[in-house]
C-alpha cells in the first residue's frame, strides 16, 4: 500500500514538473555525447537446478541445490559511452554501450561420516563467478521535464556479448553458511567462458534524472536488465572445461540473469538548435 | 530513415530468435550417486538397460565383495537402489539380459557356489532362481544369446573352468577347463574381495560362434585362451606372467579382434588385430598403438557405436592424470579422435554402453573429495559424438 502512495506521489510529482517545464526550455540541443561509468548488481534467476552429485536414500541431504546470494551481494563495474538523440525535446532514443563486469556466487555444502578421517566429514563451498561482457543497449527515454533538472524514465533492449568468464572456488570445512575468502582453501582461478551463451538479449527499464547546463549535462540512472536467454550453454553444461566439476562437484543450474546496473553518466551537446 | 531502423532492430531480433535450435532431447551429463557414509566404497562392475523403461540398471561391488544395485532414467537421475543380503557376495562384473528378463551371477559366502539371481525392476528385489554347486568363485558370465557359460576359478584348485549352463539356468551341460599350474589363490581373493588388482576376466564368443575367447588364469600367466564351440582347447595369447596381456577384446568377425592390450607399464591398442585361434603366441607380441599416458593398472573398454549412419570402435581407458581418454576408429582402423573427459580426480572406466538413442553412456568409478570411491555415471549425446567425428 506505501509503494502504491509513493508511486501516486511521484507521478504528481512529475506531471508538475512536465507542466512547468513548458514555460523553461533548457534542452535545446538534439544531439548528446558523453561517457558513463557505474556500478552494477547481478542475480540469477533460477528456472531449474542441476547437480553433478545425485541424492539417494543413502544421502545425507535430500537436495544437493544451490543458496545464491541477493542481488546487492553480487557487485560489478560498468563503464562506457553514451550517445542520444532527441526527437523532442523529451523523446529521445539513446544508446550507452559499455563493458560491464557481472558477478553471482552460491554456495553449497556436503557432509559425509567417515570413522577413518575421524567422524564428521563437512565441506561447504562458495563458488563465485565472474562474467565480463560488452552490452550495446538501444533504450527510449522520456524526459518529464525541459527544465534543469529532469526526471526521465527508459526502456528497451541490449546485446550483450560475453566475451570473457572465470571461476573461482572457496571451500572451508564447517557447514555454518558462510566462507571468509581470506581464511578459506581457494581454487585456482579458472576460465569459465565455454560454459556461456555468449550472446544475449536483455529488457531494460528504468529511471533516473538529468542536470543540463548550457554546454554540459550529467545524469544518474538506474536501469534494470533481465536475460531473454539463459547464461549457460546447456549442451556444455556438463563439459569440464574448468576442470571444477569433478572435483567440487559443480554444475550450473539454467537460470537467467537480471540486473540492476546504476550509472552516472556525463554528456555534452552538439550545439544544432531545433 | 526511423522506419529503416524500426525495420533493422526487428530483423535483428527476429534472426536472433529464428537460429536452428539444437536438439534437446539428448542432453549430456556427469551423474556422481551419494552415499553419506564415507567408509563405504564402491566398484561398478556392469551397466545395462532395464527392460521396463529406457533407464539403466548398475551393477556394483561395495564394501568389498557386498553386492549393491542401482537404477538411473535415462538422463542420469536416481531413481532406486538395493544393497543385497549377505548371503550375496561376489558379483561378476555382467548383468544379462536374458529373454528380456535381467540376471545377475554371485556366489554364497559359506557354501562358495554359483547364485543366479533374477532381478525383479518392477518391485525392486532379487529373487534366487538357481544354485550351482559344482560353480565355486564364479569371476565371470556371459550370454551369447543363446547359451550363459560361466567361468570359475575354485580356490587351491589351480584351474580355471569355463561352464556351459543350461537354458533353465539350473544346471551346467557342459565344462571346460585350464590348467594354471600354479596357485593363484591370493590374487583371485583380492580380485574377488575388491582389495587388489581387478583382472579382466572375459569370455566372448566370435561373430561366428566358432570359438570363445576366454581371458583367464592359464599356465603360470594371466592370458587370451581361444575355445571351440565344445570348450576344447584351441589355441592361446600368453600373457606375460600375471600382469602383461590382453585386457579388453571385441571380436569383428574373420578372426579379427579390436583388442587392448598392456605390456611393462604401457597400454596398446589395435582396432583391428588378426588372431589366430589355433595359435600358441605371446599376446605382448601383437602388433598395436601404444599410448604412454594411459593407466595401465585400470581397465579399458571397447564398444562399437553407430555416429551418423557409419560404425565407429570406442576405445575407453583412463589416463594417469586423472582423466577419461576416449578413442574413436573407424571401421577400417583408422584412428578419428581422441578426447578426453573429466578432469582433476581419480576416475576409472568400468562399462560402457550405446543407447537407443545413439548416446555413449558411461559407467565410472570416482573418487570424490579424494577420499571416497563412488559410482558415477558420464552420458556423451548424440551430437558430442556427432561433433567427434566431424573432425575427420
Amino acid at each position: 500500500m506505501r509503494t502504491f502512495w509513493g508511486l501516486l506521489a511521484a507521478i504528481f510529482v512529475m506531471q508538475g514538473v512536465h507542466a512547468q517545464s513548458r514555460k523553461h526550455q533548457y534542452r535545446k540541443d538534439r544531439y548528446f555525447f558523453g561517457i558513463n561509468i557505474g556500478t552494477g548488481f547481478t542475480q540469477p534467476v533460477v528456472d531449474e537446478r542441476f547437480s553433478l552429485l545425485e541424492p539417494t536414500p543413502q544421502s545425507a541431504k535430500e537436495d544437493y541445490d544451490k543458496q545464491y546470494g541477493n542481488l546487492f551481494q553480487n557487485g560489478g563495474g560498468v563503464y562506457g559511452l553514451h550517445a542520444s538523440f532527441a526527437f523532442t525535446p523529451q523523446f529521445s532514443v539513446i544508446t550507452q554501450p559499455c563493458f560491464q563486469t557481472q558477478r553471482y556466487s552460491y554456495m553449497n555444502s556436503y557432509h559425509w561420516s567417515d570413522t577413518i578421517m575421524g567422524g564428521e566429514v563437512y565441506k561447504e563451498f562458495l563458488h563465485r563467478q565472474k562474467i565480463s561482457s560488452v552490452r550495446i543497449p538501444v533504450l527510449l527515454r522520456f524526459d518529464f521535464s525541459r527544465l534543469r533538472f529532469s526526471p526521465f524514465l527508459q526502456t528497451g533492449i541490449s546485446a550483450d556479448i560475453a566475451y570473457f568468464a572465470s571461476k573461482q572456488v572457496f571451500s572451508d570445512n564447517y557447514i555454518d553458511k558462510d566462507v571468509d575468502r581470506k581464511t578459506a582453501t581457494s581454487s585456482s582461478v579458472a576460465e569459465f567462458t565455454p560454459h556461456l551463451n555468449r550472446f544475449n538479449v536483455a529488457v531494460l527499464g528504468g529511471g533516473g534524472i538529468s542536470y543540463y547546463r548550457e554546454h554540459l549535462a550529467f545524469s544518474l540512472s538506474g536501469t534494470l536488465s533481465y536475460n531473454l536467454r539463459t547464461s549457460i550453454n546447456e549442451f556444455n553444461r556438463y563439459a569440464d572445461y574448468t576442470g571444477m566439476a569433478t572435483e567440487y562437484l559443480d554444475v550450473q543450474d539454467k537460470f537467467n540473469l537480471l540486473s540492476l546496473n546504476i550509472l552516472a553518466t556525463v554528456m555534452v551537446p552538439l550545439h544544432k538548435k531545433w | 530513415m526511423k522506419r529503416s531502423i524500426l525495420f533493422l532492430l526487428l530483423g535483428l531480433v527476429l534472426g536472433l530468435f529464428s537460429c536452428e535450435k539444437p536438439d534437446k532431447s539428448s542432453l549430456p551429463f556427469v551423474k556422481i550417486y551419494d552415499d553419506q557414509n564415507g567408509n563405504r566404497s564402491f566398484s561398478p562392475l556392469s551397466m545395462t538397460k532395464a527392460t521396463v523403461d529406457n533407464g539403466y540398471m548398475v551393477l556394483s561391488a561395495y564394501d568389498g565383495w557386498r553386492i549393491h544395485l542401482m537404477k538411473m532414467d535415462k538422463d542420469g537421475n536416481f531413481e532406486w537402489n538395493l544393497e543385497l543380503p549377505e548371503q550375496y557376495v561376489n558379483a561378476v562384473p555382467s548383468l544379462l539380459n536374458i529373454n528380456q528378463q535381467l540376471y545377475l551371477v554371485c556366489m554364497d559366502p559359506i557354501a562358495l557356489d554359483t547364485r543366479i539371481l533374477r532381478i525383479d525392476e518392477t518391485n525392486r528385489q532379487v529373487q534366487q532362481i538357481s544354485c550351482l554347486e559344482e560353480v565355486s568363485y564364479p569371476v565371470h558370465a556371459y550370454y551369447n544369446g543363446t547359451d550363459l557359460y560361466l567361468m570359475s576359478s575354485p580356490l587351491s584348485s589351480q584351474m580355471t573352468v569355463i561352464h556351459q549352463v543350461s537354458h533353465t539356468l539350473d544346471t551346467v551341460v557342459k565344462v571346460g577347463a585350464l590348467s594354471i599350474s600354479t596357485n593363484v589363490d591370493d590374487l583371485l581373493l583380492k580380485h574377488v574381495m575388491h582389495t587388489g588388482k581387478q583382472y579382466p576376466f572375459f569370455i566372448q564368443s566370435t561373430p561366428e560362434n566358432d570359438y570363445f575367447a576366454v581371458n583367464a588364469f592359464y599356465n603360470y600367466s594371466f592370458s587370451t585362451v581361444f575355445f571351440d564351440s565344445d570348450l576344447q582347447f584351441s589355441g592361446v595369447y600368453n600373457g606375460a606372467a600375471m600382469d602383461g596381456g590382453i585386457n579388453a577384446i571385441f571380436p569383428l568377425g574373420s578372426n579379427n579382434f579390436a583388442l587392448a592390450r598392456t605390456s611393462g607399464e604401457n597400454v596398446f591398442f589395435n582396432p583391428k588385430a588378426a588372431l589366430n585361434p589355433t595359435a600358441i603366441a605371446m599376446a605382448t607380441n601383437i602388433e598395436a598403438e601404444g599410448d604412454a599416458e594411459l593407466n595401465h593398472q585400470t581397465p579399458a573398454l571397447i564398444k562399437e557405436i553407430s555416429i551418423s549412419g557409419k560404425k565407429y570402435l570406442a576405445f575407453l581407458a583412463s589416463s594417469r592424470s586423472n582423466q577419461l581418454v576416449l578413442k574413436l576408429y573407424d571401421e577400417t582402423g583408422k584412428k578419428i579422435k581422441s578426447t578426453y573427459l573429466s578432469k582433476n580426480v581419480p576416475i576409472e572406466a568400468c562399462d560402457m554402453a550405446f543407447t537407443p538413442y545413439g548416446e555413449l553412456l558411461m559407467l565410472v568409478r570416482v573418487r570424490i573429495m579424494g577420499s571416497y570411491n563412488r559410482i558415477g555415471s558420464i552420458k556423451l549425446s548424440k551430437s558430442n559424438l556427432e561433433k567427434l567425428v566431424e573432425v575427420e
